[in-house]
């Protein structure tokens, strides 16, 4: 068994029309063993920009203080809130900085940009960034999840729809994916407000 | 010369050269110098992928069985466009498979032709039923050598409902609803569990029933969402669909060919 | 008990090697071209060999791979015609290809391979002596046992460069593909795979499978290709 998947952890987003969504699910690992039921893996970093982290869960920990600290810094400096587009650059510039022994966590980040243009992206160990129009999953039940995403995503989706697809796709996968489950949340961030649900799954 | 009791002297030279011979191949065959490793890596592996997908779908009064047409070698370089890897074993038996296209090709033999002994000395043709627990039998012949298919058995059971039964490589054996197996398994199986199985909503949500046309339909959006995704699916769907009291109707239908 | 060392008496890495093989159907059969050299390792140790064998009227046998076991496979394929020739029968490609698929998945499952990707190309005769019924037909069986049929193929190196160029060519005409097209189109190939193919050769022939005309085996060709390119390339050592 590989270090990505020795907690377990499933994230998920999905962009619509001037929205977008992401979830993850809550379970925390120690392979086959579960050791808590509440660990969200979507973070918030700002506003409009949530930042998923996949894999193992320490490293994340680690990851996700360490992009709060350069988010804080660029804010600071610069003095105006950060895009998601700006935040998958510091992150991948983050994670290629330690090329040679990476944290063992994939990084996922969806949000709004000060147009609400939705951008979602997400990156493997070292930083190579996708961005793709539709819809991002990484973890370990990633492959269930671009076989589901694939075939619920439409263009334009309003945030109701977006949400259904969303948490439809994110239960399919926690069906089949043993090292997820315990529930979902999603985040559903549309313009002025972000709707956070708590989604029942599997219990096992 | 009797007495001579040199380096050479011997009891028996035949059984010490026979020895020397022993030895000689032994440390040809792996000599000291040859890490374990490096023997696992030169040991020949007599199992090759083909890549591609199948699945199947069971319904009241019948059973649709899907599969991809690409046959792949090392994942990357298509070897054809056309493979076949639904097997019509008779009017109301299907047989999907992916894997290992070698084994592939002698588990249909050895079903074909213990089908047609079964006509043979019956006069009848097998059930799914039967045949679905003679395909058991036979992968778990080869427990330890096994049989590297992801097979399915389809068809009409014998009260005239759609059977779907799925199995591991060894022979272990489950009927049910719907299936999936091969390269793009993952991805086919979760959307069949949202879309068949229900499973991801309320349960008081109203549920649409099962018809042959959506089963239909469902196993085309699940194959173009996989040849999408996943690299050994792809060129075209092969469409095997068993109605009660109807004969086997075959289809193709095209999928990215990239 | 000592332990016996099978292993040593299999092959388990392949000797004197053919390379690739290319074959396409057209409207009446078949053609088939390969190189003519046998390569050990890197060296072109046998020239001018020839790696069709001709099975009788109606099927021609190619491969790539190992060529002491092919050589051992013509052997047994002569035992298997002249079986059937006891019964008054000539054997059809699709028999051949069935018979030489459960032969090497056989020899697969002692974990004695024959190293050998075989291209049985012929003529079907659906009636005996019926022309008009006879469908081409290419059958592949690679080492291990996995076959399947297809209507033109690249084995070997040519696989991975080959197949498209060959699949383009032949979609362009489909069935309705004449002899002369074809063979031009498998010379092209050749050329290709010349140029990228560190193993493979400029000698090369061309069998072909008729409805009408029975095997007939090629002629030694040779090819020159276009190497202007080279007064280009500056990366020599």
């Amino acid at each position: 068994m590989s270090i990505m998947s020795y907690t377990g952890g499933t994230v998920v987003a999905m962009a619509g029309d001037e929205c977008v969504c992401i979830a993850s699910d809550l379970r925390i690992g120690e392979q086959m063993t579960t050791i808590a039921t509440d660990e969200k893996k979507v973070h918030k970093v700002s506003d409009k920009v949530y930042v998923g982290l996949a894999g193992f869960q320490s490293d994340a920990k680690t990851m996700l203080e360490k992009i709060l600290f350069r988010k804080n810094l660029y804010e600071l400096r610069e003095n105006r809130k950060v895009r998601p587009q700006i935040l998958s650059e510091m992150i991948s510039n983050l994670c290629y900085q330690h090329r040679f022994g990476s944290y063992f966590t994939e990084p996922l980040v969806a949000g709004l940009d000060d147009q609400n243009k939705p951008y979602i992206c997400c990156m493997d160990t070292i930083g190579c960034v996708s961005a793709p129009r539709d819809f991002v999953a990484i973890g370990t039940g990633q492959e269930y999840l671009l076989g589901v995403c694939e075939n619920f995503w439409q263009e334009n989706m309003k945030p109701e729809e977006l949400f259904e697809a969303t948490a439809q796709s994110i239960l399919s996968c926690l069906e089949r994916d043993a090292a997820s489950g315990w529930g979902a949340v999603v985040y559903t961030i549309t313009k002025d407000k972000v709707n956070v649900s708590t989604i029942k799954s599997r219990m096992d | 010369m009797s007495n001579f009791t040199g380096i050479t002297a011997t009891m028996n030279p035949l059984a010490e050269m026979a020895q020397f011979k022993q030895n000689m191949r032994e440390v040809a065959a792996s000599p000291e110098w040859r890490t374990s490793k490096l023997i696992e890596r030169q040991r020949w592996n007599p199992y090759s992928m083909e890549g591609g997908s199948t699945a199947a779908i069971s319904g009241d009064n019948f059973a649709i069985v899907a599969s991809d047409t690409r046959m792949t070698q090392n994942d990357i370089n298509i070897l054809t466009r056309d493979a076949e890897k639904i097997h019509v074993l008779n009017d109301s038996i299907i047989l999907s498979t992916s894997g290992f296209y070698g084994d592939v090709i002698q588990l249909r033999k050895v079903l074909q032709s213990r089908l047609h002994k079964y006509r043979f000395d019956y006069r009848a043709d097998m059930s799914a039923d039967l045949c679905a627990e003679l395909l058991s039998r036979n992968l778990y012949y080869r427990r330890f050598f096994p049989y590297y298919t992801g097979a399915m058995l389809a068809g009409i059971d014998e009260n005239g409902k759609g059977a779907v039964f799925s199995y591991d490589p060894i022979g272990c054996i489950e009927r049910l609803g719907y299936s999936a197996s091969g390269a793009a398994e993952p991805m086919i199986i979760p959307f069949l569990d949202c879309q068949i199985g229900h499973v991801t909503v309320a349960e008081d949500y109203e549920k649409p029933p099962l018809t042959i046309e959506r089963a239909i339909s469902l196993m085309k959006d699940a194959f173009r969402g996989a040849a999408e995704r996943e690299i050994s699916t792809g060129d075209k769907i092969h469409l095997v669909i068993a109605e009660a009291g109807k004969p086997i109707v075959q289809k193709f239908l095209p999928l990215r060919e990239d | 008990m000592a332990p016996v060392h099978d292993e040593l008496q299999r092959t388990l890495n392949p000797t004197c090697t053919g390379a690739s093989v290319i074959a396409m159907q057209y409207k009446t059969g078949v053609v088939v071209m390969t190189d003519r050299v046998v390569s050990y390792g890197k060296m072109a140790r046998y020239k001018n060999v020839s790696r069709q064998y001709k099975v009788n009227d109606n099927v021609l046998v190619t491969f790539g791979g190992d060529h002491a076991d092919f050589q051992w496979l013509q052997n047994v394929i002569e035992r298997q015609v002249l079986l059937w020739k006891r019964f008054d029968q000539d054997i059809g490609p699709k028999a051949l290809h069935g018979y030489l698929t459960s032969l090497l998945y056989a020899r697969r499952c002692k974990m004695n391979p024959l190293w050998n990707t075989l291209v049985v190309a012929g003529v079907e005769e659906e009636e005996k002596n019926n022309k008009e019924t006879s469908t081409p037909f290419i059958g592949i069986i690679t080492q291990k046992g996995c076959a399947y049929q297809v209507k033109h193929v690249a084995t070997g190196l040519g696989a991975f460069l080959l197949n498209q160029a060959v699949e383009d060519e032949f979609r362009k005409k489909g069935d309705e593909l004449t002899r002369q097209e074809a063979e031009a189109v498998l010379k092209k190939a050749l050329e290709l795979t010349l140029y990228h193919d560190c193993v493979a050769d400029n000698d090369f022939e061309i069998g072909r499978v008729d409805a009408n005309e029975g095997v007939v085996l090629g002629k030694e060709q040779t090819i020159i290709g276009d190497w202007s390119i080279a007064e280009t390339n500056c990366q020599y050592e």
